[in-house]
C-alpha cells in the first residue's frame, strides 16, 4: 500500500501525463517510506496508475478497481528506444503514448533501469575485479547536470498543480533522485558484496551516468545566469552540477518557463552508465629516515627532463610501501629536507607518506614492522625507523614543528688562512648568535627574496689540521648552514668568514638530529632487537672502503 | 686556479656557477664584466679581474645606483616566488656608476636580460669590498633571467677560455694598443646596430684601412679576430 493521500492525486496524474516514472512521482509526493521505492517497478507503476484513475470520492489503493485497459502499459514498461519522438503525429498518437515515452522525463531512466538486482550485480562484479580489501562501502552517484534542470521543470509543474488546489509544499521536501537511488541500491549492492553499504565508509564506489541527448538542456541557463558559469582549468564543461543548481536558484519561474518546456521534453534514449569507480581513502604512513649517502637526493632530481643521480630517499622508502598497500600513487613529505650531498644521521628525519587509493589498508603492527625491515634490507643508503600508520591530522604535527624546533649539524670547514688549535676555540664560547640570512642564491629562483633572522644556539669546534676543522652547530630550524659558512656573497651576516676573519668554505655536512618529537618512537620488538641493531652497528664501523657509510660523520676526508 | 690547489676542492663559485664574460663594454677598452651563472639560472654580475677599476691601484671615490634622475636600482623591490615588481633589464641596461679617485667614471652594465632581484648595497658603505673581493662580496647585482631564456642569455658572452684568450691577445698587442682601441670601437659600434654589416681592419697596417664586408653574427666571432 502506497502512503499517498487524496491531495497527492492531482500531482500523480499530472506527472504521469508528463511522462514521469513511478519512482520520480513518489519523490515529488515526498514519500519518505524507503520500502515504497524498493518495490518491483512494474507493480509500483500499476499501483500508481490505479491510484490516479480512482475517482476522487473513493479511497485510494484499491487495486481491484483497476480497469483492464491499464494493464498493458505496465507490462510494456520496458522501453523501446527505437520508437517514439513523433509527438505531433495525430494518427499515431494512441500508439505513441504507449511506446515512446517510457523513459522518465525527469530521471532519464536512472530510477527505472539502473536500480535492479542485475545492475547491483554489475557493480559488485566491477568492484570484485579490482581486488580491494574493504569492510564496508559508501555508494556515491554522479548524475548528469541536466537532471537538475528537468527536476526543476517538473517541480514547477507540481507547484502549478498545487496552487490550483491551494496546497503548499517546499522544494526541499521532495526526495532527491540520489537519495531514492541509494535507498534502492544500497541493500542490493550490500547483498551482492556481503558488506554493509553505509553513509560513510573508507571505501567509496561511485557510479556515474551520462545522457548526451539532453546535454543541451542546461545551455539556456548560461544566457540568464552567466555569472554562475565560469570556466575552470580542470573542468571539461562549465555546466557542472553545482553551477546548474546555483543558476536554478537564481532564475525566476517566468524566465524558466519561457526558456524551458514544462513539463520537460520526452527523451528518446536512456541514460548510459559512464563508469563505476572504486576509491579507498588514503592511508598515511610515517617514520624517520637516515640517509648515509652523499650522492642520494631526497626526491628524484630531474633537470630539463633528464634524470640526475639514480634513486632517491623517497623512492627507496615508497617502493615497498606502494607494493604492500597496492596503492596507485603517493605523496611524500618530511620535516625539512637535506641536500643531495648531506647525510642525515642520528635518529633521522621525520617523514610521512600519503598512499593514494590503497587496495589494501589494514596492517598489523608486526606487518608494518616487517615492511620497515623490507625497506631497510633493500638499500644500505638509507634506514627507516618508527614506521607506523598514522592519521591525516597527525601528519600536521610534523610540519608544525618545522620552524620552531632546533637541528644539530656537523660540518667540515676549510679555512684559507692557516689555523692553530687556539684560533678556533673562541667559537665554543659563542652562544645564541643572531644571524640575518637573505634567501640563499641556490634557492632564490623558487623562493621569495627575504631576510630571515635565525639563531645559532651553540657551536663547538674540533681542530683537524692547519686548514680544516669540524664544527658542530645547534641551530634554529630553517638556518642555512652552508651559507652561514661561506657567506653566500656576503648575503648571510655575520657568517663564519666574518667570525674567523678569513675565507671559509664547507666541505661536508651532516644532519645529526632533527628535534621534532613526531612520529612517536616505536620500540623494537623483543625478538627483533638483536637482529635489527646489527645494520646500524655496521653503518658506524664499516671501514672507509664503502664511501657512503662511515664511522665518523666526516670521516671520508681523513 | 691557485685557490683550488690550496683547498684541494673547488670553491663555491667553481662548484655551483659557470663564469661568462663580456669584454670592452660599450667599446671602452678593458671594461670587462663577469657574469656568474648559477645552475639554477640566477646570474650574479661582477667586475672581471681585468676591469680598469681593479688595476693599477685605483681607489673608489663614489658608487651610485642612481642611473638616472627617475630610476634608482636601489629602489628595486621584488615580492613573492615569482619576484613580481623587479625592474626588467636588457643586456645594456646600466646597473651603477663608479667614480675613481682620479676622476674616471665607469658604468657597470647588466650584460644579461632578466629581472633585477637585488643590488649589493654593502659596497656603498664598504667600497673596498669591490676592490678586494670583486667576485664574491663585492658583486654588483643579482639578475633572474626568464626561464625560457636561461640558456640563450649567455650566447653573446665569452666562456672563461675565450676570455683568457682575449686577455692574452690584449697583452700581446700592448705595442699596438692605440690601433687596437680604434678597431674595437669600430666593431662595437657596428654591433650595437644589431646584426650589421661591419668593417675589419688590418691590425698590422692600421693607417691603411682594408675594408672587408661581412656579417657579425655573434659577439664571440668578432673577438676571435
Amino acid at each position: 500500500m502506497l502512503p499517498l493521500k487524496e491531495k497527492d492525486r492531482p500531482i500523480v496524474r499530472a506527472l504521469l501525463d508528463a511522462g514521469c516514472c513511478a519512482r520520480c512521482i513518489l519523490r515529488f509526493c515526498c514519500v519518505s517510506l524507503q520500502s515504497a521505492y524498493r518495490q518491483n517497478y512494474e507493480d509500483l507503476t500499476c499501483e500508481l496508475q490505479s491510484f490516479a484513475d480512482t475517482r476522487e470520492t473513493s479511497i485510494s489503493g484499491d487495486s481491484a478497481e483497476k480497469e483492464q485497459q491499464d494493464v498493458p502499459p505496465c507490462k510494456k514498461i520496458r522501453l523501446d528506444i527505437e520508437k517514439g519522438g513523433d509527438e505531433d503525429g495525430k494518427d499515431v498518437k494512441e500508439s505513441a503514448e504507449k511506446t515512446e515515452s517510457n523513459i522518465c522525463v525527469v530521471c532519464l531512466g536512472v530510477l527505472q533501469h539502473f536500480c535492479d538486482k542485475d545492475f547491483a550485480k554489475k557493480i559488485a562484479e566491477t568492484v570484485m575485479a579490482e581486488k580491494y580489501e574493504f569492510h564496508s562501502l559508501v555508494l556515491s552517484v554522479s548524475l548528469p547536470a541536466q537532471l537538475s534542470v528537468r527536476e526543476h521543470s517538473a517541480w514547477l509543474l507540481v507547484k502549478k498543480e498545487m496552487r490550483e488546489k491551494t496546497m503548499c509544499l517546499g522544494k526541499d521536501d521532495v526526495i532527491q533522485v540520489k537519495e531514492a537511488y541509494k535507498w534502492i541500491l544500497h541493500s542490493l549492492v550490500s547483498q551482492e558484496l556481503g558488506v554493509p553499504a553505509l553513509a560513510k565508509s573508507l571505501f567509496e564506489v561511485s557510479v556515474g551516468f551520462k545522457h548526451p541527448e539532453t546535454d543541451g538542456d542546461c545551455h539556456f541557463l548560461a544566457a540568464t545566469c552567466s555569472g554562475c558559469f565560469k570556466p575552470a582549468k580542470n573542468k571539461q564543461s562549465v555546466f557542472t552540477r553545482m553551477a546548474v543548481v546555483k543558476a536554478l536558484e537564481k532564475i525566476t519561474e517566468e524566465s524558466f518557463r519561457r526558456k524551458f518546456s514544462c513539463p520537460p521534453k520526452r527523451p528518446t534514449t536512456l541514460c548510459a552508465l559512464q563508469e563505476i569507480q572504486c576509491l579507498h581513502v588514503p592511508v598515511f604512513v610515517a617514520g624517520r629516515y637516515n640517509k648515509f649517502s652523499r650522492t642520494l637526493p631526497q626526491t628524484p632530481w630531474v633537470i630539463d627532463g633528464e634524470r640526475r643521480m639514480e634513486s632517491s630517499v623517497e623512492e627507496l622508502i615508497t617502493a615497498p610501501l606502494l607494493s604492500a598497500f597496492q596503492a596507485e600513487g603517493f605523496n611524500f613529505s618530511s620535516s625539512g629536507r637535506e641536500d643531495v650531498d648531506v647525510r642525515t644521521l642520528g635518529n633521522g628525519r621525520p617523514f610521512a607518506v600519503e598512499l593514494l587509493n590503497p587496495h589494501k589498508a589494514q596492517f598489523s603492527t608486526e606487518e608494518v614492522h616487517q615492511l620497515q625491515e623490507t625497506i631497510n634490507k633493500s638499500s644500505s643508503k638509507i634506514r627507516v625507523r618508527d614506521l607506523q600508520i598514522v592519521t591525516r591530522e597527525a601528519v600536521g604535527h610534523m610540519k608544525e614543528g618545522e620552524e620552531e624546533k632546533t637541528k644539530s649539524y656537523c660540518a667540515l670547514i676549510w679555512t684559507q688562512r692557516p689555523i692553530e688549535e687556539n684560533d678556533i676555540e673562541f667559537l665554543n664560547d659563542i652562544k645564541d648568535l643572531n644571524i640575518a640570512q637573505k634567501t640563499p642564491l641556490r634557492v632564490l629562483h623558487r623562493r621569495p627574496l627575504a631576510v630571515r633572522q635565525r639563531v645559532i644556539h651553540t657551536m663547538s669546534a674540533q681542530y683537524r689540521d692547519s686548514h680544516h676543522f669540524c664544527l658542530q652547530l645547534r641551530t634554529q630550524a630553517g638556518t642555512y648552514i652552508k651559507e652561514f659558512v661561506h657567506g653566500d656573497f656576503g648575503r648571510t651576516r655575520p657568517n663564519l668568514c666574518d667570525l674567523m676573519k678569513t675565507e671559509t668554505d664547507i666541505l661536508e655536512l651532516d644532519v645529526e638530529s632533527v628535534d621534532v618529537d613526531w612520529p612517536p618512537v616505536i620500540p623494537e620488538p623483543e625478538s627483533q632487537k638483536g637482529r635489527s641493531s646489527l645494520p646500524e652497528h655496521q653503518h658506524k664501523d664499516t671501514p672507509p672502503s664503502q664511501e657512503d657509510i662511515q664511522c665518523h660523520p666526516l670521516g671520508s676526508l681523513f | 686556479m691557485e685557490d683550488t690547489e690550496i683547498r684541494g676542492a673547488p670553491s663555491v663559485i667553481d662548484r655551483y656557477f659557470t663564469k661568462w664574460y663580456k669584454t670592452d663594454l660599450k667599446g671602452k677598452p678593458c671594461e670587462d664584466h663577469c657574469v656568474l651563472q648559477h645552475s639554477n639560472r640566477i646570474c650574479v654580475i661582477t667586475l672581471a679581474e681585468t676591469h680598469p677599476l681593479l688595476q693599477k691601484g685605483k681607489a673608489i671615490k663614489s658608487i651610485s645606483y642612481q642611473i638616472s634622475s627617475a630610476c634608482s636600482r636601489l629602489e628595486n623591490k621584488v615580492s613573492g616566488k615569482s619576484k613580481r615588481g623587479g625592474q626588467f633589464l636588457t643586456e645594456l641596461a646600466p646597473l651603477c656608476r663608479i667614480t675613481s679617485t682620479d676622476g674616471e667614471e665607469f658604468t657597470i652594465f647588466s650584460c644579461v636580460r632578466g629581472r633585477l632581484l637585488e643590488v649589493n648595497a654593502d659596497i656603498l658603505t664598504r667600497p673596498n669590498l669591490l676592490l678586494e673581493k670583486p667576485s664574491t662580496e663585492g658583486y654588483i647585482a643579482i639578475i633572474l633571467p626568464k626561464f625560457e631564456e636561461s640558456k640563450s642569455i649567455t650566447e653573446g658572452l665569452l666562456t672563461r677560455t675565450e676570455y683568457e684568450d682575449v686577455v692574452s691577445k690584449r697583452a700581446a698587442m700592448k705595442g699596438l694598443r692605440n690601433h687596437y682601441w680604434y678597431i674595437t670601437m669600430q666593431c662595437t659600434d657596428a654591433w650595437e646596430g644589431g646584426r650589421a654589416k661591419w668593417h675589419t681592419c688590418n691590425i698590422l697596417e692600421p693607417k691603411k684601412k682594408k675594408v672587408q664586408k661581412g656579417e657579425l653574427s655573434t659577439r664571440r666571432q668578432f673577438l676571435y679576430l
